[in-house]
């Protein structure tokens, strides 16, 4: 796709300020050198990189970036990413400091596509090597690609007047305790969040882990994943994707491939969620019955009624709970 | 236009056919704990439809520039419910579960008119109905309308579609007054229906 248009703006914290540092804007015009090669390369790479799915917030099909975004992609001027750009900058707080912004804009055939990128300032030694010298500078304005602050965003489509409505974002922070840092760019600046709702994402997580449990047949594979079930409750808030989950608690191979062949896309597997243990419990899949004397009885909801008998003693409070099967393995974990 | 129709066939049945049947399965699951749903139907706009609403003019002028990436219903879904309260019931599990562009309540224009009404969205089309290791490219739509009615708005507005809309006359004042009392009557049906169902379902669980 032939890049139609680059501006570059530099960017400061101006959130929460009465008076907006003025804006410096500059279009990206030499075609020969090596930040348009890098620039390029983040254009035509900006699928590869943007790997979490964004929408726009909007309850009456209007949303003020999405103005912006469109203002632009009609008229590419240094005045209407100028407008992108004073966005960016109302919401950079002092934390996010001071950053480059690149705006890369291509066209092909009717397809549009947008990628905007923020590298954030740092600082740096500079050496430069002569045949008997050695040339070292200190530089505090560096902008750099390599670090977690770095964020990009690409948007594409065909049509302005009902496309444009979602993207997909790099955002290495998302993945840390930095969600402020993260809001920031996602929610406050581009005004969106995960096409994917806490719920959805969660639900999905849930069906595919038991389903995969269903279907184990090894009791190690089964136990894992079932262990999976329990120890997910302590990611409650947190973003995360299935595949991630599998990561973390180190699901074994057998157990991935289970997981994946319950869905259909495996795009999904990548789709970041906010992960809900209130959601993930609607999705109970286990019962579990303890008496008074510590004893518990756990089986699949499913199965639960059929395996597991359970009558009243005559006279009594206390019921007589018995089951049925082969012994497989035993379990020994720590008291509450 | 007959490349118009050509590609939208295509699109329809290399996509579209496909997507709104496993939308209807996906939209029944998200619902299945969600109580007195008369039904929960999703379809692939038929050609002639969106032949039809391609070559809408809007004073004059074609409304539609591009109409394959600019119609927003391509694939439509519906949910029926009983009562007036589970439109809000159904409405918020569903804006839990999926992304949406529009939320829209539709009301006659004036609160001493009576006619079309219904709880509208525009929402993302969600991976999980897309086929098997299908991701949507841009020549794809993304979006899919969604109703959510009551029985008695959707009787109304089944009834007096073809009536008001498709019919080649246009109807008079006397007839445009009968269409309006009846939608008067459904409105009215909705509201008794709604205090009935507080009064006794609600106090009984």
């Amino acid at each position: 796709m032939k890049i139609k248009k680059i501006h570059s703006f530099l960017v400061y914290p101006g959130k929460g300020e009465d008076e907006q540092h003025p804006l410096q804007g500059l279009e990206v015009t030499e075609r020969k050198n090596k930040l348009f090669y890098m620039l390029r390369d983040i254009f035509e790479n900006a699928q590869k990189d943007c790997r979490i799915e964004i929408a726009f917030n909007s309850t009456n099909q209007q949303n003020d970036f999405r103005d912006d975004l469109i203002g632009y992609i009609k008229n590419y001027r240094v005045d209407n990413g100028e407008k992108i750009a004073a966005r960016l900058q109302s919401q950079t707080t002092k934390r996010s400091g001071l950053g480059l912004m690149f705006i890369i804009y291509g066209e092909s055939g009717k397809k549009k596509k947008v990628v905007i990128s923020r590298f954030p300032v740092e600082q740096g030694i500079y050496v430069e090597e002569g045949d008997s010298s050695l040339t070292v500078e200190f530089l505090d304005r560096i902008f750099m690609k390599s670090t977690l602050r770095y964020k990009a965003a690409l948007f594409s489509g065909n049509s302005t007047v009902n496309g444009f409505w979602d993207g997909l974002v790099v955002d290495r922070q998302t993945n840390s305790k930095l969600s402020e840092a993260s809001d920031y760019w996602i929610k406050e600046f581009l005004d969106s969040d995960f096409k994917t709702t806490s719920a959805a994402g969660t639900a999905r997580l849930a069906n595919a882990l038991r389903e995969a449990v269903s279907s184990a047949n090894e009791v190690a594979t089964k136990s894992a994943l079932i262990g999976v079930t329990e120890l997910v409750n302590s990611l409650d808030g947190q973003t995360t994707s299935i595949e991630k989950v599998c990561k973390r608690f180190a699901v074994p191979e057998e157990g991935m491939k289970l997981i994946r062949s319950q869905i259909k896309n495996h795009q999904i597997l990548g789709e970041r969620f906010k992960f809900s243990r209130a959601e993930f419990a609607k999705h109970r899949m286990y019962r579990a019955v303890e008496t008074d004397r510590g004893v518990i009885i756990m089986a699949e909801n499913s199965i639960f009624d059929d395996d597991v008998k359970m009558t009243p003693i005559e006279d009594s409070n206390e019921v007589e709970i018995t089951t049925e099967g082969f012994v497989v393995d035993y379990k020994l974990r720590k008291g509450r | 236009m007959v490349k118009l129709e050509s590609e939208y066939r295509s699109l329809r049945s290399r996509l579209l056919v496909d997507v709104a049947s496993n939308l209807e399965h996906h939209i029944k699951n998200i619902l299945k704990d969600v109580p007195r749903i008369d039904r929960i139907t999703a379809r692939a706009k038929a050609v002639d439809r969106f032949i039809a609403k391609a070559n809408k003019m809007d004073d004059d002028q074609k409304k539609y520039d591009d109409p394959i990436n600019e119609i927003q219903d391509l694939i439509g879904a519906r949910i029926i419910t009983y009562y007036l309260s589970d439109v809000d019931l159904v409405a918020a599990e569903l804006e839990n579960h999926i992304r949406f562009i529009e939320n829209h309540n539709l009301v006659p224009d004036s609160t001493s008119k009576f006619g079309y009404e219904g709880q509208h969205y525009i929402m993302f089309i969600p991976s999980d109905v897309l086929p098997t290791d299908y991701e949507l490219n841009d020549n794809d739509p993304k979006l899919f309308e969604l109703q959510i009615k009551t029985l008695h708005q959707h009787a109304w507005g089944e009834a007096s579609h073809d009536i008001a809309y498709k019919s080649n006359v246009k109807l008079n004042a006397d007839q445009q007054r009968r269409v309006a009392y009846a939608a008067a009557q459904a409105w009215g049906a909705d509201r008794i229906f709604e205090e009935l169902s507080k009064e006794l379902l609600h106090e009984s669980s």
